[in-house]
């Protein structure tokens, strides 16, 4: 980037100087402040002016009407003209007033003077030129008599108005210049030098003179930037200097690297020469090998053949070898099958034996079952029998007795029953007799009382009731005894009476005792009868009992005849194969004479296929030595190709490292030029003390 | 011998020379007389003839004890019939069983008494002096209810 041209960066003109913007924008403020003041000062000064204006005229307006008020009042309507006419000339703003009665008709007028030439309608600096204010003429009694019409000018207050519009921004302009020269030459000396200075100091550092002086500022925002400047001159220049020192030590090493880099040039390229060398050598070596391989494999080839014919030889003579142990193997086999067959004629005439005596126990286990089957049937028989009894007797007896006893039960309750009335009937007799007794009571008493009369009488009689006094005696005596014999059978008869009570009860009680009997009875009778059920199924039970055993006894008889006819079966068999064992042990005698001469045979051969086979024993071996130095001849013709490989692929990195030796190269050169251009550009500073003068080699 | 009649009144015997006695009847259903003294029961008819009741256990201040309730009517001189408890007996006394009344015996005026008879060994009979049991004036009361 090219850099702009220092004057006109730091030598402004003054079309660009700050200053100037400043005062500018300055101006700009107060005019536009001092404008909008002026503008609310004069619309305010119209107000007041319109406002002055309007209370003069209502001042004469008033006056005028208390004129006209009375002169209504008095119809005499001189008074106001006397009125009009008195209004002085003096006052500029009126130029004409009217009288007006209630119905509108002019009363009265005078013209003071013209009307303005100007007729404006005013506006928001000025009022409108002319203007017409009614006062409305009160009578005394209140009522509206008429009106008074003031029509007026306000052509004096719109010249004042007018003045005060031009002188006000004129003083208002002047006073603007002065603080705008003010501000300027206050702001040029306390910011406008020092950003000059700082400004040049920064173009000098710029164009790479770090040998300015910068003095520090004041206290102000100028000072720190000074200072800050001050700060950044010095590191700058400390930067450069290492930088310097840096670019010149990177130079030297990238020439030694260099150096030794055109060293290893020419060491890789030697080496790959070498290599090139060495696999022209191997490839020399390989072709003799290959030669001594064919040589080999020929030999190899031939051996082969004399082992095949020999193995043809030994292969006939183990099959010749092999069918005399399979002949003897048969044979073997033959005697081994007879000996198993003997063996096992033996154990199938053990077996028949075993057989024979377990069957003979079998027979003997049948038996004794069945006489235990006759047991069980005898037993069942005899419990047949008892169940009959016992059916029997329940059905017959004990149903018939408890039917009796039930019988007997309901007599004695039917009887009880029939003592009970009696008794019940006794008891009532018992209350006759009471009551006959109470009755003999009565009549003892009457007795006692007229055997008393009686004595009465007779005691007056005196003498002559002597006799009659005795019988009256012997009849209250009578009547004494009788209350007493009463009074006896009174007693008698009560107890009799809870006696009968007391039988009552107890029959009552002995019935419930009956009642309950019978239930028993009845519960004896239904348990009878359950027992003559049970015992009928158990009858019935041991009847089938029976009648199972009786059948399982014959089938048992006819298991013991199956078992004997079993029994003399196998007898026999076990007779047959006794003689059958005689048979294979015969058979077994010749087998082992055949099996004799069949090993003899099998002696002879075996010698036959021994020799062949030592000899092709031998021959194979000497095969097996040529096909070992084959296969080492094989894997050194493989090793020299691995060598071969190996050297090829030492020469590919060779050939790699040659090629990554010249990228370096090429690189180092390119940092080289890169390093000389950094030290160009540092020696364009100029520094304090030592000049650092890198110069690339 | 002089024969008396013994009855008894609460549990006290009293007797009544039997020479006074008319007849002995049970006690029959009286006919209430209204404005008479406590003791006067009322009146009944003895065979067309009105005989006044005399309650003696109340004349004398005595309790009720009824077992055989009778009526004794006696002669003083009219027939006046007595309401005792219980008729006991008709007694013959010998002059050394009877005695003379004491002072005072158990709130009964002695006026009443005729005097004390011996019944047996523990019992003694009172016996009444009928004339003065129902005063003159009681007799001109009950001859009224008569008529």
């Amino acid at each position: 980037m090219e850099r702009p041209d220092a004057d006109m960066m730091y030598g402004f003109s003054f079309k660009k100087k700050i200053s100037r913007n400043f005062i500018l924008i300055l101006l700009a403020t107060l005019v536009v402040c001092q404008g909008a003041l002026w503008v609310w000062v004069l619309h305010m000064q119209k107000t007041s002016h319109g406002r002055d204006l309007e209370s003069r005229v209502r001042g004469v307006s008033l006056l005028l009407s208390g004129v006209a008020s009375q002169a209504f009042t008095a119809s005499d309507f001189g008074d106001i003209d006397h009125a009009f006419q008195s209004l002085p000339d003096s006052d500029k703003n009126i130029i004409s007033v009217r009288a007006l009665d209630a119905n509108g008709t002019t009363i009265s007028q005078r013209q003071l003077r013209g009307e303005p030439e100007n007729q404006g309608k005013g506006g928001f600096f000025f009022l409108p030129a002319t203007g017409t204010l009614s006062t409305p003429v009160i009578s005394a009694s209140g009522g509206r008599e008429g009106s008074i019409e003031v029509h007026y000018s306000a052509a004096d207050a719109n010249s004042q108005i007018r003045r005060a519009l031009l002188i006000f921004p004129l003083a208002q302009m002047s006073v603007l210049v002065l603080i705008a020269f003010i501000a300027f030459y206050f702001f040029q000396r306390k910011i406008g030098y020092p950003i000059n200075g700082i400004n040049q100091k920064l173009g000098a550092l710029a164009k790479g003179d770090l040998t300015v002086e910068i003095e520090a500022g004041g206290a102000d925002e100028m000072g720190s930037i000074t200072e800050g400047l001050r700060h950044l001159k010095e590191n700058l220049g400390i930067t450069i200097a290492q930088l310097s020192q840096s670019s010149s030590d990177v130079g030297m090493a990238i020439r030694q690297i260099s150096k030794v880099f055109s060293s290893v040039n020419t060491g890789v390229q030697e080496q790959g020469s070498a290599v090139s060398d060495i696999f022209m050598a191997l490839q020399k070596a390989g072709e003799f090998q290959d030669s001594v391989k064919s040589g080999t494999e020929e030999l190899l080839e031939f051996s082969s053949e004399n082992v095949t014919s020999l193995l043809e030889v030994r292969a006939t003579a183990d099959e010749i070898a092999a069918s005399t142990g399979k002949l003897f193997q048969a044979v073997d086999d033959s005697y081994a099958a007879v000996e198993e067959l003997t063996a096992a004629a033996g154990k199938i005439s053990e077996n028949a034996q075993n057989a024979l005596s377990s069957i003979e126990q079998t027979s003997a286990s049948v038996e004794e079952v069945g006489s235990s089957v006759k047991e069980i049937e005898k037993g069942a028989a005899e419990s047949s029998k008892l169940a009959d009894q016992v059916r029997k007797a329940a059905a017959e007896e004990g149903v018939i007795v408890v039917a009796e006893a039930i019988e007997k039960m309901e007599q004695i309750a039917e009887k009880i029953k029939f003592s009970s009335d009696i008794v019940s009937r006794l008891g009532t007799r018992s209350k006759d007799i009471g009551g006959i007794l109470s009755i003999i009571r009565n009549v003892t008493e009457q007795t006692n009382l007229l055997s008393l009369n009686a004595a009465i009488l007779a005691a007056q009689a005196g003498e002559y009731g002597k006799g009659f006094s005795v019988v009256a005696d012997e009849i209250h005596a009578l009547s004494e005894r009788t209350a007493a014999s009463t009074k006896e059978i009174e007693g008698i008869v009560k107890t009799i009476s809870k006696e009968i009570s007391q039988t009552v009860d107890s029959i009552g009680q002995m019935l419930l005792l009956l009642e309950s009997g019978m239930e028993i009875f009845y519960k004896a009778g239904t348990s009878t009868a359950g027992i003559v059920t049970a015992a009928q199924d158990s009858a019935k039970m041991a009847h089938t009992i029976q009648r199972a055993t009786e059948e399982q006894g014959r089938a048992l008889q006819q298991i013991t005849l199956a078992v004997e006819h079993i029994r003399d079966m196998v007898f026999e068999m076990a007779r047959a194969t006794g003689e059958q064992s005689k048979g294979t042990g015969f058979l077994l005698d010749k087998m082992s004479e055949v099996r004799e001469i069949a090993e003899a045979t099998k002696m002879g051969t075996y010698g036959q296929a021994q020799g062949t086979k030592h000899i092709s024993e031998n021959l194979e071996t000497a095969n097996e030595r040529i096909s070992g130095m084959k296969k080492i001849i094989d894997k050194q013709q493989q090793s020299s190709k691995e060598v071969v490989s190996s050297v090829e692929q030492i020469q590919v990195i060779g050939l790699r490292t040659l090629r990554d030796t010249e990228e370096i190269s090429y690189s180092l050169t390119t940092l080289q030029a890169e390093v000389e251009a950094l030290s160009r550009e540092v020696q364009k500073f100029r520094l304090n003390g030592k000049v650092h003068n890198i110069q690339a080699k | 011998m002089e024969k008396f009649i013994i009855f008894r009144l609460s549990d006290e015997l009293f007797g009544v020379g039997i020479g006074r006695v008319v007849e002995i009847l049970n006690l029959p259903q009286a006919n209430h007389l209204p404005e008479t003294p406590e003791y006067i029961v009322g009146v009944i008819n003895v065979r067309g003839e009105l005989v006044p009741l005399v309650d003696l256990r109340k004349r004398f201040g005595l309790g009720s004890m009824p077992k055989k309730e009778r009526v004794v009517i006696v002669r003083c001189p009219e027939k006046t019939g007595l309401v005792v408890d219980e008729v006991m007996e008709i007694k013959g006394f010998v002059p050394g069983d009877l005695s003379s009344p004491p002072e005072i015996f158990r709130g009964i005026r002695t006026e009443y008494l005729k005097g004390l008879a011996k019944l047996d060994q523990d019992r003694i009979a009172i016996l009444l002096n009928m004339e003065r049991v129902i005063s003159s004036e009681e007799q001109i009361n009950l001859s009224a209810l008569r008529k």
